[in-house]
C-alpha cells in the first residue's frame, strides 16, 4: 500500500464537511460581511481542509478543526483587503434576505457586533452564526470550556449595555 | 442570596448546564427578580442573534480536486507490463504477438484518454445530489 487511498480522504472529507457548509457559510459571512468573499473564504478553506485531512487527529472535533481553517481564511481575506485598500469602505453589507429578520435588524446587530471587543465579537460569531457548542468553541478558541461560558455572558452583557445606551 | 453564578444564566440559554444545575438556576430565577432581569437582557440579546445567525445561513458553491493525483502505481504499472509484453512478444507465434500487442495498444489508448478526462475534470461539483434533492 502506498499510503491512504486519495478518494477515500476526498469521500471523507466531503461527507464530513457537507452538513456544516450553511452553518460555516453564515459564520464566514459574520466575519467578512459579504457573501461572496464568504464563499471564497469557503472555498480557500475546503481546499486547504481537503490538502490537510490526512494530518486531521480524529480524537479532535472535526468542526473545530475546520472552523479554525475558516476562521484563519477569513483573517488572511481581510489583512488582504485591508492592505489592499487605503481607506475603509463603507457602504451597506450585501444582507441575506430573511422575511422573518429584517435587513435593518440584520444591519443593527452587525453594526452591534462590530462595537464589541475582538474576543466578544468573535465569540458571539462562533456561537450564533458557526452553531458551535461550548466544547467545539473551546476547541476553536484554545481556551477552556468555563471560559467560554463566562466570555459569552461578558459578551452578552457587552451587547446589551449597547443596545441599551442605543435605545436611550 | 442564591449561588447562582451570572454566566450561568447565559449557559442556560444555551442548554449548556447539567440538569441539576438547570433546575437550580430556574429555581433561583423564579425567587430572585434582580437575576430575572439580567436574565431577561440577556434572552433579547440571544433572540437577535439567533434570528440574525438563521438568517445569515446560505449554501456555498464548494468545489474540491476531484482526488486523483499523478497515478505513480499506474505508470509503473504500464511501464514493468510493456518490459513483459516486449520480452513475451519474442517468444510466441507472429499472430500471438500481433494480437498481444493490438490489446496492449488498446489498454494503453484507454488509459490515455481516461486520464485527459480527469485531467479535463480536475474540480467539480460534490453536492450536486444533496442540491437536486433540495430543489426536488
Amino acid at each position: 500500500m502506498l499510503g491512504k487511498d486519495s478518494s477515500t480522504v476526498e469521500e471523507s472529507f466531503e461527507q464530513r464537511i457537507e452538513p456544516l457548509l450553511d452553518r460555516a457559510a453564515a459564520y464566514a459571512y459574520a466575519i467578512v460581511h459579504q457573501r461572496e468573499d464568504a464563499e471564497d473564504v469557503l472555498q480557500e478553506a475546503a481546499f486547504k481542509g481537503f490538502l490537510a485531512f490526512e494530518s486531521y487527529d480524529p480524537a479532535r472535533p472535526f468542526m473545530a478543526w475546520w472552523f479554525m481553517i475558516i476562521r484563519n481564511c477569513c483573517r488572511d481575506l481581510l489583512r488582504r483587503k485591508h492592505t489592499r485598500c487605503s481607506s475603509v469602505e463603507i457602504g451597506q453589507p450585501e444582507l441575506a434576505t430573511n422575511p422573518n429578520f429584517g435587513a435593518d435588524r440584520q444591519d443593527e446587530v452587525r453594526w452591534v457586533l462590530e462595537q464589541l471587543s475582538d474576543s466578544h465579537g468573535e465569540i458571539l460569531k462562533l456561537r450564533y452564526f458557526g452553531e458551535c457548542s461550548y466544547r467545539e468553541i473551546a476547541a476553536v478558541l484554545s481556551i477552556p470550556e468555563g471560559t467560554v461560558m463566562s466570555r459569552l455572558y461578558a459578551a452578552r452583557q457587552a451587547m446589551a449595555a449597547i443596545y441599551k445606551k442605543r435605545s436611550k | 442570596m442564591n449561588s447562582v453564578d451570572p454566566a450561568e444564566l447565559s449557559a442556560l440559554l444555551d442548554g449548556e448546564l447539567s440538569p441539576e444545575r438547570t433546575e437550580k438556576v430556574r429555581g433561583a430565577l423564579a425567587e430572585n427578580s434582580e437575576l430575572r432581569s439580567v436574565f431577561e437582557n440577556l434572552l433579547a440579546v440571544h433572540r437577535e442573534l439567533t434570528a440574525c445567525g438563521l438568517a445569515a445561513r446560505f449554501r456555498p458553491r464548494i468545489w474540491l480536486p476531484s482526488g486523483t493525483r499523478f497515478p505513480v502505481v499506474d505508470v509503473l504499472g504500464f511501464a514493468v507490463a510493456m518490459l513483459i509484453l516486449r520480452v513475451t512478444v519474442k517468444f510466441v507465434p507472429l499472430g500471438v504477438g500481433v494480437i498481444l500487442q493490438a490489446t496492449a495498444l488498446a489498454v494503453v489508448l484507454w488509459w490515455v484518454s481516461s486520464c485527459l478526462l480527469r485531467l479535463a475534470h480536475d474540480e467539480r461539483w460534490p453536492y450536486a445530489k444533496s442540491e437536486a434533492a433540495n430543489m426536488a
